[in-house]
């Protein structure tokens, strides 16, 4: 990826985050029964999109990546989140304890593999979509040169 | 604007004849995009020079500033920048798959998906061409998705 697409995925990226860490906290709270949040915990989950997201220069890249380049970056990808984020979440008072520590770091790496898993199912569905056309397009075309030279209907004989 | 094709008889020549009021820009463009379809493209090999109708090309790369284009079997030199061949392939089956090829959507067999968000295209040679996520959708275009 270039300098302009991690800037636009950054952004998208980061207002997702965002948003769902809010929305995770919020239903925590309300699961919770008397569990609050303070005001300076919107500037915590600011901090905490901040550390998921930034991983993504990861990825830049002048030159277009190969497979194995790209499966090496997402691995580093990974172990720099599984760094940053129970380090941030430790300072915003997100987990305590051993126990806290691995429910964190698991709830990091699923949310990882996730993400990649849905991308990757997404992607499976349109190239099902695409192999689908590009079987009838050949089809037609086979047929199309079998009919007479390929005229079919679109062609007046010049000879009266 | 009516496309009519009429089918000549083996004596005839096969021509095109583009009937027009004035000869404008975008007429001129389909005319030498024509050109380029039906003549096709030079290249060369082994020193000798090549005409490469677009139907025969498979893609075309650019590999430490020298531009290949590559057909079912064989690899030609092309004076041609990327840039170049992509506007002179504008309006056909040809699309920008990475920051260095542009393949003819023709001649892919299937697709895969791959890591990040690519697609690993097959060609109808056995070989196999990776479409960047940023062009995934310059593809779905052509294929009507």
């Amino acid at each position: 990826m270039n300098a302009k697409q991690i800037a636009k995925t950054f952004c998208f990226h980061y207002a997702l985050i965002y948003g769902l860490t809010m929305i995770v906290s919020y239903f925590w709270c309300l699961a919770c029964g008397d569990e609050t949040v303070t005001v300076e915990f919107f500037g915590y989950a600011m901090l905490f999109a901040l550390a998921a997201d930034a991983p993504i220069v990861i990825f830049w890249s002048r030159k277009e990546l190969s497979s194995k380049q790209i499966l090496i970056r997402m691995i580093i990808h990974c172990i720099v989140l599984e760094i940053l984020l129970p380090t941030v979440g430790w300072y915003i008072g997100m987990w305590h304890g051993m126990g806290g520590f691995f429910v964190f770091f698991f709830v990091v790496l699923l949310v990882d593999v996730g993400v990649y898993a849905i991308s990757y199912l997404i992607l499976s569905f349109d190239a099902v979509n695409i192999n689908s056309v590009l079987e009838k397009r050949k089809c037609e075309k086979t047929i199309k040169e079998d009919e007479d030279g390929g005229f079919g209907q679109d062609y007046r004989n010049t000879q009266s | 604007m009516r496309i009519i094709y009429e089918k000549a008889t083996h004596e005839e020549e096969e021509v095109i004849i583009v009937r027009c009021r004035k000869i404008t820009d975008d007429l001129t463009y389909v005319a030498n995009t024509l050109n380029a379809v039906v003549d096709g493209i030079a290249a060369t090999k082994d020193g000798e020079i090549y005409k490469l109708p677009l139907r025969d090309i498979y893609y075309f790369e650019v590999v430490d500033n020298n531009s290949f284009i590559y057909c079912e079997n064989e690899v030609y030199e092309s004076k041609l920048r990327l840039y170049e061949f992509e506007a002179l392939t504008y309006g056909t089956h040809f699309f920008r798959a990475t920051k260095s090829t542009v393949i003819n959507a023709d001649k892919i067999s299937c697709v895969s998906p791959a890591l990040s968000g690519r697609f690993t295209a097959k060609l109808d040679n056995g070989e196999k061409v990776v479409v960047s996520r940023q062009y995934v959708s310059d593809l779905k275009r052509i294929m009507g998705l």
